[in-house]
């Protein structure tokens, strides 16, 4: 008995020394510690011996499987050591290509500028206004101090349906159905899709316009310029200056066009800006009051200012597109071009 | 309109700015300087010669040998391969140095052996007209060694192209232009008009009789021994520099006129109008039914009931405001003028040049309303000028109809609103004397309010918001404060935010983030899609083209344009995505549909097609889709694979795979997946706010059952059962095999269902799962026959 325990316990030693897995490992506890082992075997065969040699003998057993339980945990310790250090070694292929599964979408750059300025007026408190895009004379043109046979309405060629209504020239129209269905004050911007019969290089018969319209008591072309000032640095950067020059629409009075100064020289004079530093990029002007009257406001008690301007025009100027149509094919190799660009400017 | 320095400067007292400051206060001033047409004139560095011998060149048959005195000491010798000068010609030289348009620059050289210091020029040669068969030839008056500039009365000339906005028809002009030029300042001011005096009612050459409310006056003068010729060089030069082509001294004048004081003229031969009626007696109409009139560009033009003619004694002659008649125009042979000067209503005068798509220099003005009280300054002036330079003799006095409109009312006029408009003050000194510029007689008896008078070429001034537009203007934008407007924003929601538009957007957002690219595409249909889509579309009446002539009732097909476009460019599997409008006869619509290539074995594909909508939209609470089979044929999607998509009752979209036809006919290759969801749909489905369940605390158990079941039966269903066992425990359950074929009884397939089942009261004991599964399988057996396999 005595030389088994000995033999038992040379012999686990033996083949603790020697286990490489830890699956191995498993199956030499089972095989010693196991309700089957060795070990487990002997010490069941206490019984059969004398009384006086049962304690001695069995205190000489638990000292093994004590002993053993330990070299099995120092084992145990030892290759996970190993295998770890083995994992820690391996070194895969980093110049294997990534799966044509990859994921790689893209935001059409019109949608990004579209987002970008309206985010900037969301943060002055614009609420999102939209309307319908086949819009009916009244809203597009006459509401907006277009009556029929102005000569403004030349500035825009329109579709018309053949059940007498029209693609909205531009979002405009909302600025009424907006005046019409709430009070003011308002804060509001109106993104989307217009239309006008017109196409080659720099022009598509449907583009987008944000426009902005701003009514409340007190408000003054002051507003409106410090308003334009405040997202022309938004959009284009700190240094951006701001220039307006008298214009005319037949819904704002005073009207002005704004530049911006130029995104690329800085004002320096460029090809961009054709040498003059500023590219114009809006139209704005106070509200007219014959536009307030029309929406049944009192033009002697309102006042607002109104702006709007071309989201192509922005993506093409800022990301130096030569051709509007690009905007519209939908080549991934065009749009892949647009990263997404994360950050204050 | 274009800005000719020196013809402006006609009309200017004081100095003229310099070129940039021209453009720059032009521009702000709200005539946008679109384009500088030229700087400084080629004139400016060519001078006259005189050639003082011609001989043949030594060496080439072709060219000439000329001594050519330019007013230096000795004559330059030239070489010359023109064939129409002679000696004691006056000619253009240009000297070495000197750049023609072309950048070609004339250099000293030998040409056959024989110095040339310089170039005889062409017309054509120096920008200044068409003309190329020979070199300029200039009348014996010509000053020979001045600059061609100074002969021109054009020296230093600019020209500008500019943009002007439709108010302002009083800029259509070069007494206009000066006038703005002048208004900012203090060194400079407008000329009077040019008007000789003239009587009315003393013609007998002429009476006029009116119809037609659109013409209110019309007043004509008759001029005698016209010699109809070339005009003289600088009015040639000039309206070439405005863009005009020159036709003969009597038609150039009224054109100059046109140009000079923004008043359209006509010219009518007289003795032509004689001979259809004598006496003349010119009048203006409604054009009748049918009435036709071939017009000056050669054109028979069919008249409508809107439009207005001018008639001699009943018979239409010219259609007015817009373009004269072809059988009373003045050539060569004319001696005799009737000269037309009138005022008529804009809008007639815009409803005709539309209909019949003719716009001309004369409609654009009268369109933009001219100015009534220099009706018939202009027509004196035209007569003045014809009397210089076609040695015409005026009839006396002159016949004229009607009345002149009064185009300005009194305005009232408060400072304080201009400056509660502006958002700054305006000072009253300074504020008087800008409207007084601009032409404006202002009362201020009333001190808070005064009484504004608009000169009558500003008929664009009606109101007191336009008179502080002018304050505005004078004092240049940049005058303006910058403020953000200083009350807190206003009402959190308003009734046009449309509801659909922030699910759109995130939903575009999570496609793109999922590989997709965002496409945006114009928003028009060929009638051939309209047909196969079989929606009822919004049709243009007006469309650029057969491929555009409606709007789009679906987004798909221009996705699947854009699909083959890339394959075309060597990208076959492109996922595109599309939020925007679909608009049908109902009404306009947002929807989002999106394309992915998926493979080529349609149950495979389905799955990740699927799988990938219930993510998008179980992320935003819509679960517990059902997917039916279309009922009515979709043209766009595969009839094996086309289903709609429910969420309850509500009808979310379709889904399916591109039809074979499309897929063969637009070449985009298999296995094109395409989605449709409408936003209205989506919306009424989509989640409310959330609110907190506990957390599972206890395991799921998992067990794999097979199930035989018929061969029509629908897998899915297998699933879907689990959910109606038992409502107190949680269940999920999924289809992971479908099989059919060897070893299973015909018309039969094996279906195996993944159940996982989770009870929040503890951890379900294996008799518990058993039950469960009793009561799942004798379900299945009585509602679809399905029997469990071992």
């Amino acid at each position: 008995m005595e030389q088994d325990l000995v033999a038992i316990e040379s012999d686990c030693s033996d083949a603790l020394s020697r286990v490489e897995e830890l699956d191995s490992l498993n199956d030499l506890r089972v095989q010693y510690l196991g309700r089957q082992g060795r070990l487990t075997a002997i010490m069941r065969g206490l019984g059969k011996l004398a009384k006086e040699d049962r304690k001695a003998f069995g205190q000489a057993a638990n000292k093994v499987r004590d002993r053993l339980n330990q070299a099995f945990a120092q084992a145990e310790v030892r290759l996970k050591d190993a295998a770890l250090a083995e994992e820690l070694a391996e070194r895969i292929d980093l110049t294997l290509p990534g799966s044509d599964a990859a994921v790689r979408g893209r935001v059409h750059p019109l949608r990004r500028v579209e987002s970008e300025i309206l985010s900037i007026f969301n943060r002055l408190g614009y609420r999102i206004a939209s309307g319908p895009q086949v819009e009916d004379d009244w809203h597009n043109f006459e509401a907006l101090n277009m009556p029929p046979d102005h000569p403004a309405r030349d500035m825009q060629d329109t579709f018309y349906t053949v059940d007498g209504r029209l693609l909205r020239t531009h979002t405009s129209p909302v600025q009424i159905r907006t005046m019409l269905a709430n009070k003011p004050p308002l804060r509001i911007v109106v993104p989307g899709a217009v239309y006008r019969c017109d196409a080659d290089v720099s022009h598509s018969p449907m583009f987008h316009q944000v426009e902005g319209l701003v009514v409340d008591q007190g408000i003054t072309m002051a507003d409106l310029k410090g308003t334009l000032a405040y997202f022309a640095r938004e959009m284009f950067g700190a240094d951006t200056k701001i220039r307006l020059r008298s214009s005319f629409f037949p819904f704002t009075e005073p009207s002005a066009e704004v530049d911006v100064s130029c995104i690329f020289c800085g004002g320096e004079g460029c090809r961009v800006c054709g040498d003059c530093g500023w590219i114009e990029i809006l139209g704005c002007g106070m509200v007219d009051p014959a536009v307030f009257a029309a929406v049944g406001l009192d033009p002697d008690k309102t006042q607002g200012f109104a702006f709007g301007m071309g989201i192509e025009r922005i993506a093409m100027l800022r990301h130096r597109i030569p051709d509007i149509r690009l905007l519209f094919d939908s080549r991934v190799e065009f749009l892949e071009q647009f990263a997404q660009r994360d950050r204050e400017v | 309109m274009r800005y000719i320095s020196d013809w402006v400067a006609d009309w200017v007292s004081g100095p003229m700015p310099s070129a940039e400051e021209a453009e720059a206060v032009l521009t702000d001033l709200g005539l946008e300087v679109e384009s500088v047409v030229r700087d400084t004139d080629v004139a400016d560095h060519v001078v006259i010669g005189l050639v003082l011998e011609k001989a043949q060149h030594p060496n080439a048959d072709r060219l000439t040998l000329c001594q050519v005195d330019i007013g230096e000491s000795q004559p330059a010798q030239i070489v010359c391969g023109a064939p129409n000068h002679r000696q004691g010609d006056r000619v253009v030289v240009a000297r070495p140095g000197c750049r023609l348009p072309g950048d070609f620059e004339i250099k000293k050289s030998e040409i056959r052996g024989a110095v040339s210091e310089g170039m005889m020029c062409s017309e054509k040669e120096l920008g200044l007209g068409e003309d190329h068969d020979g070199i300029m030839i200039l009348p014996a008056d010509a000053p020979v060694g001045s600059t061609l500039a100074a002969y021109l009365k054009a020296e230093g000339r600019q020209v500008f192209e500019l943009g002007l906005t439709a108010n302002r028809g009083d800029a259509l002009s070069m007494v206009g232009i000066a006038r703005e030029l002048c208004l900012r300042s203090d060194e400079r001011s407008p000329k009077a008009l040019i008007d000789t005096c003239d009587s009315a009612g003393a013609s007998a050459d002429v009476s006029i009789k009116l119809s037609d409310s659109g013409c209110p006056f019309y007043a004509a003068k008759v001029l005698r021994n016209v010699t109809v010729g070339e005009s003289p060089q600088w009015l040639k030069q000039r309206l070439q520099a405005a863009g005009i082509r020159s036709i003969s001294n009597v038609v150039d004048i009224t054109n100059y006129v046109l140009l000079s004081y923004g008043q359209p003229l006509h010219a009518f031969d007289y003795r032509l109008l004689c001979q259809a009626s004598d006496p003349v007696v010119m009048g203006v109409r409604h054009a009748h039914p049918d009435e036709t009139l071939l017009t000056l560009d050669g054109v028979e033009r069919h008249l409508s009931a809107d439009d207005m003619v001018v008639t001699n004694s009943g018979q239409g002659v010219a259609l007015a405001g817009v373009m004269g008649g072809a059988e009373t125009e003045v050539s060569e042979s004319t001696t005799e003028v009737l000269l037309e000067a009138a005022y008529f209503d804009p809008a007639r005068i815009r409803k005709t040049a539309r209909h019949h798509a003719l716009h001309s220099e004369s409609s654009h003005r009268f369109e933009r309303s001219v100015d009534p009280q220099r009706v018939l300054a202009a027509m004196n002036y035209a007569s003045y000028l014809m009397i210089e330079l076609c040695g015409a003799e005026a009839a006396s006095g002159h016949a004229q109809g009607g009345e002149l409109p009064v185009t300005s009312s009194p305005i009232r006029f408060r400072l304080d609103y201009a400056r509660q408009l502006i958002g700054m003050p305006f000072d009253a000194e300074w504020s008087a004397q800008l409207l007084e510029r601009l032409g404006c007689i202002v009362d201020r008896s009333d001190e808070l309010t005064w009484v504004v008078n608009a000169p009558s070429w500003r008929s664009d001034l009606q109101r007191e918001v336009d008179l502080v537009e002018e304050l505005v203007r004078g004092k240049g934008l940049d005058a303006v404060p910058e403020r953000l407007p200083q009350a807190p924003p206003p009402s959190l929601s308003i009734s046009t935010t449309d509801p659909t538009d922030a699910l759109g957007q995130s939903l575009r957002l999570d496609l793109v983030g999922r590989g997709y690219f965002e496409s945006v595409s114009l928003a028009f249909m060929s009638p051939k899609w309209i047909k196969r889509c079989g929606l009822s579309g919004v049709e243009l009446d007006n469309p650029l083209g057969e491929e555009t002539r409606f709007l789009r009732t679906d987004l798909r097909p221009a996705l699947i344009d854009a699909v083959a476009l890339n394959r075309r460019y060597g990208r076959p599997n492109v996922r595109l995505v599309e939020y925007a409008r679909r608009f049908e006869a109902s009404g306009e619509f947002n929807t989002i549909a999106w394309v992915g290539s998926w493979g080529v074995d349609p149950v495979e594909a389905y799955a990740r097609c699927r799988g990938e909508l219930e993510a998008i939209l179980g992320a935003r609470g819509v679960t517990g889709l059902r997917y039916e089979p279309l009922s009515t044929a979709d043209h766009i999607l595969h009839p094996r694979s086309a289903a709609a998509v429910y969420a309850g009752e509500c009808k979310l979209g379709h889904v399916g795979e591109l039809h074979p036809e499309l897929r063969d006919e637009y070449e985009v290759g298999p296995g094109q997946w395409l989605v449709q969801m409408d936003l209205d749909s989506l919306l009424s489905v989509s989640s409310e706010l959330s609110i907190f369940a506990p957390l599972p605390r206890f395991p799921a158990v998992h067990r794999d059952l097979a199930f035989l079941v018929d061969e029509d039966l629908g897998a899915g269903h297998l699933a879907d059962l689990a959910q109606s066992i038992d409502a107190d425990l949680g269940v999920q359950a999924r289809v992971f095999d479908v099989y059919h074929g060897k070893g299973l009884p015909d018309g039969k397939k094996s279906v195996a269902v993944r159940f996982s089942i989770q009870s929040s009261e503890g951890t379900l004991s294996e008799k518990e799962v058993s039950r469960w599964i009793k009561r799942y399988q004798e379900e299945a057996t009585q509602r679809f026959s399905a029997e469990l396999r071992a």
